[in-house]
């Protein structure tokens, strides 16, 4: 445990480090910037609340969450599922939360239309032209740049990278933790994004030697005025990865608005709430970001509880996921031949770790056999794998797939209990029939 | 041939009053809450941003009840001490473990 906060430190000052040294090399790139610097923005609330509450030169510390950004017209669910496929299943109307299960997700790209939604508050309609991002806190300069500013300006990279809501899976819990139902193969995805480097964008605003954590601020509201606005922030040294995006294209597409239009935080491999939809504004701080969406939610026992038990007063904030695998062919209740060969597909992910292997069993877990990787793409991508399988005998076959990532990790038979149910990754379990030939 | 349309029409209103009917059956299971004193004042605080799915789903201890109510109150909910007591109280009682 130690080792590992060790570890995380040295990682942190590492990439401090280089962010130094790289820092001089943009000074170009922030010259450049110099002409679209404005001083502020009436626009944003988050950008008039920082004005009166501190002066973001000496802290930026936000201690009070900033007033909720104002209501605007909004996207009908009727609308947002129009454009999703008839696979995903609704599994709540408020706030809008929807997924696929795995035999659906068997894209090497998960396609826009059966990507998961997890709204915390209602969809905004927002347009990109006159959206602006806010860059703010412990920054050299504040940044204030329009849509078309940040797409000019910025390089764009496109990377392949999971999404993963914190509760996938979580109908898989005994006793059912309250939050979204997620089928407990549903609530990820990896399509391609397309974006800004975040850690171009700090390094053009300057990032001061006191940032620990780079908060993003979303633009969504709630029915209530009194709604909270979503506020997420992650360590520096995640923020300034190179996987790490302020995206404006999903698939080669605009995103559509139910997934973050025209903007938003793309943080690949770690829970998808810490990847923003809607961003309007990103704040380095000197801590992390204090509010509902990091204090209330989004946090595990520091240390294990017993299923049922309340949250305990020490808990740690959800962060990468764990290794993790589903099976995507055959499907749960297929039929397959007796002595017939059938290829048993899936994919695996391991959150900042990289998959070493993955393993099947047909047997209930009592031998296991070597599935096929397919080559490995971008780092936070998942990785295919595939076995051809042989049922010997009729009746029922269940398939078993246990992944083992780079630093040894692997799958739990079933995942530790935690109240809010996160991070479910047990062995996927899939059932099918084996006809006679 | 006339007559044989006149069936066709019955039939497909038949099938559409069935569906409609079951549509609002499901509607309603989902959204019904057990009776009790509070329901009420759940339907009208919960309601206003969730639909009741989120209560009816789960079971809870008191203690996390009283947390839950207290988080939706940090997220905005207008809900007055004496009405957090009753919500407690009624989400215990039905949707208690």
């Amino acid at each position: 445990m130690s080792d590992e906060k060790k570890q995380d430190r040295e990682k942190q000052e590492e990439s401090a480090e280089q962010h130094t040294v790289t820092r001089r090399t943009f000074i170009g790139t922030a010259g450049r910037l110099g002409a679209i610097l404005a001083v502020g923005s009436t626009a944003l609330s988050l950008e008039s609340a920082a004005q009166t509450s501190a002066p973001a030169v000496t802290t930026a510390q936000t201690s009070t969450p900033p007033p909720p950004p104002l209501r605007g017209p909004v996207v009908p669910n009727t609308e947002v599922m129009a454009g999703k496929d008839p696979v995903m299943k609704v599994l709540t109307e408020r706030p809008l939360t929807a997924n696929a299960t795995a035999e659906n997700l068997n894209d090497a790209v998960t396609p826009t239309n059966r990507l998961f939604i997890r709204n915390n508050l209602l969809t905004p309609d927002l347009q990109a032209a006159g959206h602006t991002l806010t860059v703010k806190g412990l920054v050299e300069k504040q940044l204030v740049l329009t849509f078309e500013e940040l797409k000019k300006t910025f390089p764009a990279v496109t990377v392949q990278g999971m999404l993963e809501c914190a509760g996938s899976g979580r109908t898989s819990f005994v006793p059912l933790p309250k939050g979204t139902p997620w089928s407990p193969t549903g609530g990820y995805g990896c399509p391609k994004w397309t974006g800004a480097r975040l850690r171009d964008i700090l390094k053009a605003a300057g990032v001061k030697k006191e940032a620990v954590h780079v908060a993003f601020f979303g633009a969504d509201f709630g029915e209530l005025p009194t709604a909270p606005p979503v506020v997420r922030s992650i360590p520096l040294s995640k923020a300034m990865d190179r996987n790490t995006l302020v995206a404006w294209e999903m698939n080669g597409e605009p995103i559509p608005k139910v997934h973050g239009f025209p903007l938003r935080a793309l943080v690949p491999g770690w829970v998808g709430s810490a990847s923003i939809k809607w961003l309007v504004g990103i704040e380095v701080l000197d801590a992390p970001f204090k509010g509902t969406f990091m204090d209330d939610s989004y946090r595990v026992p520091a240390h294990p509880v017993s299923p049922g038990e309340k949250m305990p007063k020490e808990t740690v904030s959800t962060e990468a996921w764990p290794v993790k695998s589903v099976i995507t062919a055959p499907a749960p209740g297929a039929k397959v031949t007796a002595g017939s060969m059938f290829t048993v597909e899936g994919k695996a992910w391991a959150g900042e770790n990289s998959i070493a292997k993955v393993e099947i069993s047909v047997d209930e877990g009592a031998t296991w056999k070597r599935a096929a990787l397919a080559r490995p793409g971008d780092k936070y991508a998942w990785r295919m794998f595939s076995l051809p399988v042989t049922a010997d005998r009729p009746g029922y076959l269940t398939i078993l797939a246990r992944a083992t990532d780079s630093r040894g990790n692997v799958q739990p038979i079933v995942s530790t209990w935690n109240p809010l149910g996160y991070f479910w990754n047990g062995i996927h379990r899939v059932g099918v029939i084996v006809e006679k030939a | 041939m006339r007559r044989h349309r006149v069936s066709a029409g019955a039939v497909l209103l038949a099938l559409v009053a069935v569906l409609a009917a079951s549509w609002a059956a499901g509607q309603q299971q989902a959204e019904k809450l057990a009776e009790g004193p509070g329901a009420n004042l759940v339907l009208a605080k919960c309601s206003l941003c969730h639909e009741l799915g989120h209560i009816t789903r789960i079971r809870q201890t008191r203690e996390d009840w009283a947390d839950t109510v207290k988080l939706m109150i940090r997220r905005g909910a207008p809900v007055s001490p004496a009405e957090e007591t009753v919500l407690v109280e009624y989400l215990t009682k039905y949707y208690g473990r």
